[in-house]
């Protein structure tokens, strides 16, 4: 053979290796008919991990600091993993291709102050409710903004993907909606007078009023909104694993610990405190022998 | 395999993407590429005449210029235009998102096509201009009728690959914030993404964007080639001294 015939042969060899590597012989492997609680049996990608997505720019559920994840959802999914014994590794991930990365087997789970609706239900599965949101509604000071029904000809701000947006879309026809990839995209082009107002999950609102004296929230919009954790829809086990723990984190008041440490001054709701005698209502049975 | 067609190749959701692909995102992608590709052409040829000054004062700015927008992530330039600006108080478009992007692209754009140019007018033998001047034409008139004229013919193959990325690129402006009308390609595809949990409608973005890049290369390349192969020049047409020699 001549040398160039030799290197591209060799060069074959090597993509036709690489590729065959690429292959995830675990990928999407549903979960195991066993009951036992043990962790290989969760079809997880990766024995001993639990592989999160989230778009970890969503203070005060999930955010970065001090090159760490942080935040609500952080703790929660934390405590649940560590009681499945399992460890946890958080992918940053844009939030408009979340369920769509989750269905394609890239993450064993998703937990990104997501809330739980029928359509989505189309292509994951959730765990039982863990939080309790309204939307609301965040404008400028002295904008002029100062409810809902002040929105018609102006620009309103929302993050892609989210139920905000949906919302905004059925019921405020008269404003012009813009998406933006994530919510502090969002915030800044508020601040700098893009957008006339913003339309997000309340405790996020919260936050970025927290720490921006020119923007007031000014309106509270019920929209009785529910989180849930997000699994493949064929991933029963980890499910299940997930419910228990979430369960038990409730009943002896982890979940209050976690709640009352990112919402100081707010009231646990009920549901979620160990006071009542179930923390959710889904009827799942302990399933440990 | 099987998921591998379920997640991108499913042609159904494909069928739904498409129209607002093609009436929405095609249309946008083309005004922010075609804008920012004008403003590149303009703004680059300028810049391009600015960097071969013989005085190193008047490259300086240039090079500073080149040497930033060029390193600078296209979308980085794009934040920094379209909210960067407005935050500071300078709001030339309004609101108008795809005004910026094509302010900012074509900032970008005018960067690496002044390097395009540059890189032809000085690829144009040193001959040409001291013919001309020894015909008595100025330096201005030499670069502006013989010099630059052979040094833009030279150089449309990079161009092309710069047109090409401009347009690519134009599916950042996303990040400016994007309402419904004003989507371009990649945000159409994105969002319906998102609505069926499948990958699908990004795969006929990307055929979009195929369908645009292709023919644009083939254009430029057409030109190029009837530049070079349809130009024989009479010999009493041929500048200076060789004009002398039979061809």
């Amino acid at each position: 053979m001549k040398l160039g015939t030799r290197w591209l042969v060799a060069l074959g060899a090597v993509l036709a290796l690489l590729l065959t590597a690429c292959g995830d012989p675990e990928a999407g492997q549903p979960g195991g008919e066993e009951t036992e609680d043990t962790a290989a049996d969760l079809g997880l990608v990766e024995d001993g991990t639990l592989r999160v997505g989230s778009d970890i720019n969503f203070a005060p559920f999930e955010f970065i600091e001090d090159g760490e994840e942080k935040g609500f959802d952080v703790d929660l999914m934390n405590a649940i993993a560590e009681r499945l014994g399992l460890e946890v590794e958080y992918v940053n991930t844009s939030f408009d291709t979340i369920f769509t990365q989750l269905a394609a087997g890239e993450f064993d789970a998703i937990v990104s102050a997501i809330t739980i609706t029928d359509e989505r239900k189309q292509t994951i599965a959730f765990s039982d409710p863990y939080f309790q949101a309204n939307q609301a509604l965040v404008a400028t000071k002295g904008s002029g903004i100062e409810s809902v029904d002040d929105l018609d000809g102006k620009d309103l701000g929302t993050q892609a993907g989210t139920t905000g947006l949906d919302y905004a879309k059925e019921h405020f026809t008269g404003a012009t909606i813009k998406e933006f990839q994530d919510a502090p995209a969002g915030f800044t082009a508020l601040s700098a007078g893009q957008v006339d107002a913003m339309f997000i999950d309340v405790p996020v609102a919260v936050e970025q009023v927290k720490n921006n004296d020119d923007l007031a929230l000014v309106e509270e919009v019920s929209t009785n909104e529910e989180y849930g954790i997000g699994v493949q829809q064929d991933s029963e086990a980890l499910l299940e694993a997930i419910n228990g723990a979430l369960e038990e984190i409730i009943a002896d008041g982890g979940y209050a610990e976690i709640f009352e440490r990112w919402f100081a001054g707010a009231e646990v709701p009920e549901r979620f405190t160990g006071a009542s005698a179930s923390g959710s209502a889904s009827g799942v049975t302990e399933d440990e022998s | 395999m099987e998921d591998f067609s379920r997640l991108f190749l499913d042609l159904r959701i494909m069928g739904e993407a498409f129209g607002d692909l093609f009436r929405e995102g095609l249309r946008n992608t083309l005004i922010v590429s075609v804008g920012a590709m004008a403003l590149g052409l303009v703004g680059g040829l300028l810049l391009s005449l600015v960097t071969v000054s013989r005085r190193w004062w008047v490259r300086a700015p240039a090079r500073v210029y080149i040497d930033l927008f060029r390193g600078l992530p296209a979308i980085l330039t794009i934040v920094l235009v379209g909210i960067g600006l407005p935050s500071a108080g300078i709001r030339p478009f309004g609101r108008e998102t795809w005004a910026y992007g094509i302010l900012a692209l074509g900032l970008v754009s005018t960067a690496y096509v002044a390097e395009i140019f540059r890189a032809g007018i000085q690829s144009v033998d040193k001959g040409q201009m001291e013919a001309a001047r020894s015909v008595g034409m100025t330096y201005f008139s030499a670069m502006r009728l013989v010099v630059v004229p052979q040094g833009i013919r030279r150089v449309l193959p990079p161009l092309t690959n710069e047109f090409v990325a401009l347009v690519k690129d134009s599916s950042l402006i996303f990040v400016l914030g994007l309402s419904v009308g004003e989507r371009e390609l990649f945000r159409v595809g994105q969002n319906v993404t998102q609505q069926y949990g499948n990958y699908s409608s990004l795969v006929l973005a990307g055929l979009f964007y195929v369908a645009i890049t292709v023919p644009l290369a083939h254009l430029v390349n057409r030109m190029d080639r009837r530049l070079r192969e349809g130009k024989r020049l009479a010999v009493h047409e041929l500048p200076s001294v060789v004009g002398a020699v039979h061809l």
